[in-house]
């Protein structure tokens, strides 16, 4: 159990490659939080700084209050879960969580204790007298992880933990993971390029892009109110469509013009325009595709031509062309009419509308969320 | 071309010319060495079969100096061991911590490997010399005098002056094995090892050790094997000389075959030799397995 708090942490390769600039946050006793972005982001490169595994550029890393820049990784009391596991190959499963713990000197009856308690909380007791090459994928991410929690860290780091092993062993580790997290008492940083991972996992997420921070909000905060296009575009699964939109203001009233259909903004959102004191004028238009509905030829209807419409079973993943732009939407089965339950033919032509209480409006020019 | 891999015919074609070659150049002269250790041969006039007459002289015989040869191996084999491979082994893990330099460090232990055994030989004769060598001077310019005498002439110094060198010049082909195996051990596992709490050297003693294990195995059996059959910088220094101080089984095997015309004794030496090789190699092995 610890506290972090990192403050314009910086790190530069070379002294010409910035991989990570600017970089503040405050993570607080037992929290866990996800680093997610895309490849080459810097998630990976300040999980390695808070480990000590890199040094630190510029700025400063305190883990309860004690300034760490210095401080050697193995004095550093932390924990790392690697994505392809690091386990030592010619020790036993036995002997590889027992490692940390035969270093520090504690007594043989403690280690096997500690060792023991932790393989049957990750079901992993039978293995324990395998070496790693004995193991599959997902038990060796187990014993990773037994090697990890045995020591009891202050602050228990993953990077990318998961992504070597199958779908399926993929959502069955997450669940353990989450199970885990509640049987021990730790502060956890997780590192992920899987934003289904970040938002199940996390109390706090991290939203990262070229070694800046975009976001930092809790799973719902940034699937809600994205900070901007790139989070948009990165959080939700399929992205969120984005339209260039106008955004305008008649007798008070806010509206937005989309491909020619115009939608006045819904009570929450003028008392929002108000308050911020938004002019009218050109903007990026975000909405999550779970958000359109099919609809009725109307002022407030977009038509699009169908290019696939995908079954998942209970929904209907419609991909569309909007007077050239592509849109995705995600529709309930249940809730289209008999003869669209299976999908929609190719080449049909539709009309869809949304709720303008479940828009974001983006700058046109920066991205950053106009609200 | 899958079918053509399962039929053994095609197998025994493609691997004939390399069978032949293997058998032509190592098998046939091993067995003929074997064959000429039952005789009495000068080489050139008729051969008396004597059976082990050969093997049985050269255990027993004071005048021919296998014994003393053989134990001057050995001890080159156990200081190659104990003292080399670990001069080895801690230049690898220091260069391969990723220093400033460790190319150039590299090539610089790596280059008497490189330079002929020949060069080397006249190279350490230079520095052996008893007027102007370069030790002697040494010596003599920091007052020890006294130490200062003729390093291959004298019987005393003669064995210690000639495996100094020897050392010397394979410390870089063994520290480039090893440094290879350092290399290949995964930097995660450092860094687990690191984030566990270990040291530097409890990082070498626990991870990286067990890791390159084949490799020390395999620079153990070169270092003997290669100790075992040593000739080239003792006949460039010494010859075995003086009165057999630095004679090794290679050394007196070139002797009885070239200089007494003893055709039959020098294809003894030679067959003990291959044999004394292949037990040690086997040894080794059995020795590192019995450790996993």
């Amino acid at each position: 159990m610890a506290t972090l708090s990192l403050r314009n942490i910086k790190k530069v390769y070379d002294n010409k490659v910035t991989a990570v600039d600017n970089f503040n946050l405050e993570i607080a006793d037992n929290e866990f939080v996800v680093f997610v972005g895309p490849s080459g982001c810097g998630k990976s490169t300040t999980l390695r700084m808070v480990a000590g595994l890199e040094d630190i550029s510029s700025g400063e890393l305190y883990i309860d209050d004690v300034l760490m820049n210095d401080v050697a990784p193995k004095d550093r009391d932390i924990a790392m879960v690697f994505q392809n596991y690091a386990l030592y190959p010619h020790m036993t499963v036995y002997q590889n969580m027992a490692f940390a713990l035969k270093l520090r000197k504690t007594s043989k009856e403690e280690i096997d204790r500690k060792v023991r308690q932790a393989a049957e909380i990750l079901d992993i007791t039978e293995y324990l007298e395998r070496k790693p090459k004995a193991l599959s994928g997902g038990q060796r991410q187990r014993v990773a992880i037994g090697r990890a929690i045995v020591r009891e860290p202050k602050v228990m780091l993953m990077d990318e933990p998961l992504s070597n092993l199958d779908a399926k062993l993929r959502n069955e580790m997450r669940a353990e993971i989450i199970k885990l997290r509640k049987r021990i008492n730790t502060t956890f940083i997780y590192v992920t390029h899987d934003q289904t991972e970040a938002m199940t996992l996390g109390d706090r997420i991290v939203i990262m892009k070229g070694g800046f921070i975009q976001q930092i909000g809790t799973p719902q905060e940034v699937f809600d109110h994205p900070a901007n296009l790139f989070v948009a575009g990165f959080i939700g699964t399929p992205h969120m469509n984005i339209f260039d939109a106008e955004l305008k203001k008649d007798n008070g009233q806010y509206s937005v013009v989309v491909n020619g259909a115009e939608l006045k903004c819904s009570p929450e959102k003028q008392a929002e325009y108000e308050a911020k004191g938004l002019e009218p004028q050109k903007v990026k238009l975000g909405i999550r595709p779970e958000h359109l509905n099919v609809s009725k030829e109307g002022p407030a209807a977009i038509k699009a031509r169908v290019d696939v419409s995908e079954m998942m079973g209970s929904f209907i993943h419609l991909h569309a062309n909007a007077d050239g732009k592509d849109v995705v939407l995600v529709l309930a089965a249940a809730d289209l009419p008999t003869e669209h339950r299976t999908g929609y033919e190719y080449g049909s032509d539709i009309n869809f509308t949304f709720d303008t209480n479940l828009m974001h409006l983006f700058d046109a020019k920066t991205g950053e969320n106009l609200v | 071309m899958n079918k053509m891999y399962s039929n053994k015919w095609y197998i025994i074609i493609f691997l004939l010319p390399a069978l032949i070659l293997f058998c032509g150049v190592l098998i046939a002269p091993i067995g003929a060495s074997g064959y000429f250790s039952f005789f009495d041969w000068n080489g050139f006039t008729e051969k008396t079969y004597i059976g082990l007459s050969n093997y049985k002289e050269l255990f027993t015989s004071d005048s021919i100096g296998f014994m003393k040869a053989l134990g001057n191996s050995l001890l080159l084999a156990v200081l190659s061991v104990f003292l080399q491979l670990p001069l080895a082994l801690a230049l690898a893990l220091v260069l391969g911590k990723k220093i400033k330099g460790e190319r150039a460090f590299l090539s610089v232990y790596f280059m008497p490997v490189l330079i002929s055994t020949v060069v080397i030989g006249q190279l350490w004769l230079k520095i052996y010399n008893p007027d102007y060598g370069v030790l002697n001077v040494a010596l003599r310019a920091v007052g020890l005098d006294n130490l200062a005498h003729i390093w291959l002439g004298d019987k005393a110094t003669a064995l210690g002056a000639v495996f100094v060198p020897i050392l010397w010049q394979y410390v870089g082909y063994h520290m480039l094995l090893l440094y290879a195996g350092v290399k290949s051990v995964p930097p995660e596992l450092r860094e687990a090892a690191m984030l566990d709490g270990a040291t530097d050297g409890q990082v070498n003693r626990y991870i990286v050790l067990p890791y390159i294990k084949p490799i020390i195995k395999i620079s153990v059996i070169f270092a003997v094997t290669g100790s075992l059959k040593s000739f080239d910088l003792i006949y460039v220094l010494t010859n075995g000389g003086p009165l057999h101080a630095t004679e090794v089984p290679s050394t007196l095997m070139i002797s009885m075959l070239f200089l007494r015309n003893r055709y039959g004794m020098g294809s003894t030496i030679a067959v003990l030799l291959i044999v004394l090789c292949f037990a040690f190699a086997l040894l080794i092995n059995f020795v590192f397995k019995e450790e996993d």
